[in-house]
């Protein structure tokens, strides 16, 4: 899995190279055209385009026949049925594209999440580190250890929160800098990575998780912990990013969304591909 | 500290969960990320779902405000209503004699039942028996005079030049010069020359809905309450009654078609490069055709080719028709005017060949009007596929030019058939009350093509006739026919009065007569100095020395001064003197070589037109004998030294002549008690039927009129309705109609 993880993170940092410097916006817009292209290319090449161009014309035929039978109201409610029948048909017929793309775009979609998700706190400002452990650990026993690399400042002693069985930390921001912190729980040394860079759009990882299959699909930011590892997650939390639209914060995922679908939607003529 | 939790799943993502959860019911959560595909897929299916619950509610609430308007606006359907449906099926051209020859064979046992338990007639045809004037009256009551269709021509006086009877289609009066471009500031003219009012107008004043199907002039669609889509004269996108392509590598085979344009391409390998020429341009300053390329690959092993056209890539094997395919024509400044067209493989070696169909009008997307509402036309494209839109569907000038092979026509005449027949079954199933008229055409047109299989006598059989079972063409058509009207019978209740009927019969046309050659040899008609022959359309007619003309199938136009642009004829007595002459002249007309009269009279229009449009019919309507018809260089205004030739077309069989010779067809599942019926009336029966009072300008009686009520095998609802008020309604309205009379 993490080896997929950085291909695919390899990709998405080279498409987005040009971009780091400039508004996040930039690459959102570039990164939302690119997959609506590759997104529209793969359903064409796996859908039933003949199937879904027949079931579109049967919805918009239903939703005539209702304007041209408003005054018959059985009629009315016999276009009504079908419209709802065929329409259910249209979705049925997404399911195979659906079950395709599925896979790429999840993948991609946690790639973009370490890009636009998160961003750089400013020098003077703190991070929690949050170490969360097994349950078979007693972390009330554990020595516990952190060490920053310089220009970060750990603020406070652990705090463990036995209940949760996690340990955390509270870093103070010296200087925008990078590496790793360190945790030492006795003989076991384990490192989550730190990036404070000055970009305007940079890849911030927040967790570094265990070997799960899942939790690696959804955190690809890192190595997985090793694993007969007794900590199953570290998380450092960076502030949450926001793109701004004319003074509105949006989520990253909104934006890609509705991007995707604008590119996909003004391209399908180009591209013939019937949605 | 900013306390955040990390990760896809943090709270930044529960923020817009609302989004993701509705995602989650309507279809599924990873759709989501899918963006533009599934994405998109999953709002196209939200909005569908959204509009259709707006538009239920918008129905249930605007329900009882509609039932008042209904009730305020006076509209009592049904009150006095015998019948909850009418069903019309108009089977064109379908013969008397051949009905009930099969009938006795066994072998139209629907047609028989109904012979039995309801009614047979012979249905009396206008003067002339010509399909535009006939359905004209049968559906405005009316007799030709009062509606304006005489033929499917009409001439123009002021140029002696035929303009198509029905309708006008004529170019916005203003326009803004832009560039190589002219923005027209207006509508096009396109207006309906078909005067008076068809009687499902009358019905949906009164709250009783139609749905009318492809029935005759019916070009523009006029607005009423009910549904039509268009039938005969409805234009191709060329703005022509219908011009097939046809492509070939051949040199031979390019001559003039009629009907047709025939284009010679040009092979280079496997590759042929040509265009198809779509309509003209009227957005350029100087009106040009838009054409379109079209790129043809051949594969002459396996007898089929890849034709790449307007952004699409199809094959095409020898022998099969393409479906329909979409054709689009940029206009330029982002207009575009779709048609659809099907295409044909005719050969691939020694000689390439293809024919395609004419240019039809995009049902989907029409550029003219082609259904009331304009959106009916677009609906059943939607649910039923492309449909043929052309008036006159089925290329007869195809088959009877030597391009489409019997077969072939007859494989492209049945599925155009088979398109109406569904929309025709879509209409029934949601019409519960009122009326469904739809038309056919196949009657008529392989009649016409296919007659001469029965007439072992006719000159263009053993020249023209190569089908294997061409002598049952005819007899199958009058089965499916029969088997159609079963389907439909099985669909209708005792509530349902079922009509079948044509609009005139059929007979052999085995020789032509060309009245123009006749009027000329006769010194009624003049040449220029030095000709002795006419072209097309009379262009070497002197006008000033011409006292009579013939132009279309109907009839003969005198010269008249003061109509005519170079009239010479006196209104009057010198009028009425030389159309005395011509009648003595031509009727009974012998044909020398058969020894047998050609024309058996000629009909005074005077005499029998009482309308207001009669200034607009033929002064004599030339009533042919069995056997003949005008011919076809007299109806395009060629004028020879030949009166009597024989038919050597494929177009074989025909109606043209004496109406007397060819009757249509009445059948019904209620019994009426008539006597020689006529297709005019069969708007007031409907109207009748459904308790209606008849307009005092009908010609056309209703089957009820006498008193007599109209009783179904399955039912005694009449019984049931009749009220002492109806009783007494009915009796007011007999009396003032035989006081008219």
């Amino acid at each position: 899995m993490w080896w997929l993880n950085q291909a695919v993170g390899l990709v998405v940092k080279i498409l987005l190279l040009p971009f780091r410097a400039m508004n996040p916006w930039a690459g959102m817009i570039f990164i939302s055209l690119l997959t609506a292209i590759l997104m529209l290319f793969i359903y064409k090449k796996t859908s039933n385009q003949s199937g879904i161009k027949h079931t579109k014309n049967l919805i918009k035929g239903y939703l005539l026949e209702i304007r041209l039978f408003q005054n018959d109201f059985a009629a009315f409610l016999g276009s009504l049925k079908n419209l709802l029948a065929v329409n259910l048909r249209y979705l049925a017929y997404n399911l195979r594209p659906l079950l395709v793309m599925i896979g790429p775009v999840f993948l991609l979609l946690a790639q973009m999440n370490l890009w636009f998700g998160y961003q750089t706190p400013a020098p003077g400002e703190t991070l929690l580190l949050k170490v969360r452990f097994n349950q078979s650990v007693e972390i009330d026993r554990l020595d516990l250890e952190l060490e920053a690399p310089e220009g970060i400042t750990v603020d406070s002693p652990p705090v463990r929160i036995i209940d949760e069985n996690e340990a955390d930390w509270r870093l103070k921001i010296t200087e925008l800098t990078g590496g790793q912190l360190i945790i030492r729980t006795g003989e076991a040394r384990y490192a989550k990575d730190l990036s404070l860079p000055e970009t305007k759009l940079a890849r911030l990882s927040t967790l570094r998780v265990n070997r799960n299959l899942w939790q690696q699909l959804l955190y690809p930011g890192e190595k997985p912990l090793p694993g007969e590892s007794e900590i199953k997650q570290i998380e450092l939390a960076y502030p949450e990013a926001r793109l701004n639209f004319l003074g509105l914060k949006i989520h990253w995922l909104v934006a890609y969304f509705v991007l995707s679908i604008i590119f996909g939607f003004g391209l399908k003529g180009w591209f013939k591909v019937e949605i | 500290m900013r306390q955040s939790s990390a990760g896809l799943f943090g709270t930044g993502f529960k923020r817009i969960y609302p989004l993701f959860f509705l995602i989650l019911i309507l279809a599924s959560s990873a759709e989501a990320y899918i963006g533009p595909g599934a994405g998109f897929a999953f709002l196209s299916s939200f909005l569908i779902f959204f509009l259709t619950f707006f538009l239920a509610l918008f129905s249930i609430l605007s329900w009882p405000f509609r039932w008042l308007f209904r009730l305020l606006r006076g509209q009592k359907a049904y009150q006095n209503s015998r019948v909850d449906k009418v069903i019309i099926l108009g089977f064109d051209g379908l013969d008397p004699d051949l009905t009930e020859k099969y009938m006795a064979q066994g072998k139209l046992p629907v047609l028989s039942q109904l012979k039995k338990q309801g009614t047979f007639k012979r249905l009396r045809t206008t003067t002339p028996a010509i399909s535009p004037v006939a359905w004209s009256s049968f559906m405005t009551g009316c007799e030709p005079s009062k509606h304006n269709i005489f033929d499917f021509l009409s001439r123009n006086p002021k140029t002696y030049l035929p303009d198509l009877s029905s309708a006008r289609i004529g170019p916005p009066s203003r326009f803004l010069k832009l560039g190589k471009y002219r923005i027209p500031l207006g509508r096009p003219e396109i207006r309906l020359l078909r005067k008076s009012q068809p009687f499902w107008k009358i019905l949906g004043q009164e709250g009783i809905f139609s749905t009318i199907l492809r029935i005759p002039i019916t070009f523009p669609p006029e607005k009423f309450s009910g549904h039509l889509l268009s039938g005969m004269c409805l234009p191709d996108l060329k703005g022509s009654q219908g011009t097939f392509l046809f492509y070939t590598t051949n040199p031979e085979r390019i001559k003039k078609k009629e009907g047709g344009e025939s284009l010679l391409v040009e092979r280079q390998g496997n590759l042929i490069k040509t265009f198809i020429a779509g309509p003209e341009n009227s957005l350029l300053a100087r009106p040009q055709e838009i054409k379109i390329p079209m790129v043809i690959r051949l594969n002459e092993q396996q007898e089929q080719v890849e034709v790449e056209v307007s952004g699409q890539k199809f094959d095409l094997q020898k022998g099969v028709f393409s479906p329909w395919i979409k054709l689009s024509f940029p206009a330029g400044l982002g207009v575009k005017v779709r048609a659809i067209a099907r295409f044909y493989l005719l050969s691939t070696s020694p000689h390439f060949e293809l024919y395609i169909t004419p240019l039809n009008i995009d049902p989907e997307k029409p550029a003219l009007p082609v259904s009331h509402p304009f959106i009916y036309s677009s609906y059943l494209a939607k649910l039923l596929g492309s449909y043929v839109t052309l008036g006159e569907a089925n290329d007869t000038w195809a088959l009877n030019e030597g391009v489409l092979p019997e077969q072939a026509f007859l494989d492209l005449a049945y599925s155009f058939h088979q398109e109406t027949e569904k929309i025709l079954f879509k209409a029934l199933s949601k019409t519960k009350k009122g009326l469904v008229a739809c038309w056919f055409e196949t009657s008529d047109s392989l009649q016409h093509m296919f007659f001469r299989y029965l007439d072992k006598s006719h000159p263009a059989l053993l020249s023209t006739a190569h089908l294997k079972d061409g002598a049952t063409v005819i007899e199958d058509l009058y089965k499916k026919l029969d088997g159609l009207a079963g389907q439909v019978l099985e669909q209708s209740d005792d509530q349902t009065c079922l009509i079948i009927m044509s609009d005139h019969g059929f007979k052999s046309f085995r020789r032509g007569i060309n009245l123009n050659s006749w009027l000329y040899l006769n010194g009624y008609l003049q040449l220029k100095e030095g000709a002795t022959s006419s072209e097309e359309w009379f262009k070497q007619v002197d006008w000033t020395r011409t006292r009579a003309y013939g132009l279309g199938l109907a009839g003969i136009y005198i010269n008249l001064k003061g109509r005519e642009a170079q009239g010479l004829v006196e209104p009057g007595e010198e009028y009425r003197n030389l159309k005395k002459e011509l009648t003595e002249k031509l009727s009974g007309l012998k044909d020398k070589d058969l020894g047998r009269a050609a024309i058996n009279r000629l009909i005074d229009t005077e005499k029998i037109y009482h309308g207001p449009y009669r200034q607009e019919a033929p002064d004599l309507i030339v009533a042919y004998n069995e056997g003949y018809r005008v011919s076809w260089d007299s109806v395009t205004g060629r004028v020879n030294e030949t009166v009597i030739e024989d038919n050597l077309k494929a177009w074989s069989g025909d109606h043209c002549l004496d109406p007397d010779l060819v009757p249509g067809v009445f059948f019904s599942n209620f019994k009426f008690e008539i006597d020689q019926p006529s297709i005019m009336d069969i708007a007031p029966t409907v109207l009748d039927l459904f308790g209606l009072e008849q307009p005092k300008y009908f010609d056309g009686q209703s089957f009820l009129s006498d008193g007599s009520q109209p009783a179904s095998e399955k039912t005694d609802k009449n019984d049931r309705i009749k009220t002492e008020k109806e009783q007494k309604i009915k009796k007011a309205n007999n009396n003032g109609r035989r006081k008219r009379r």
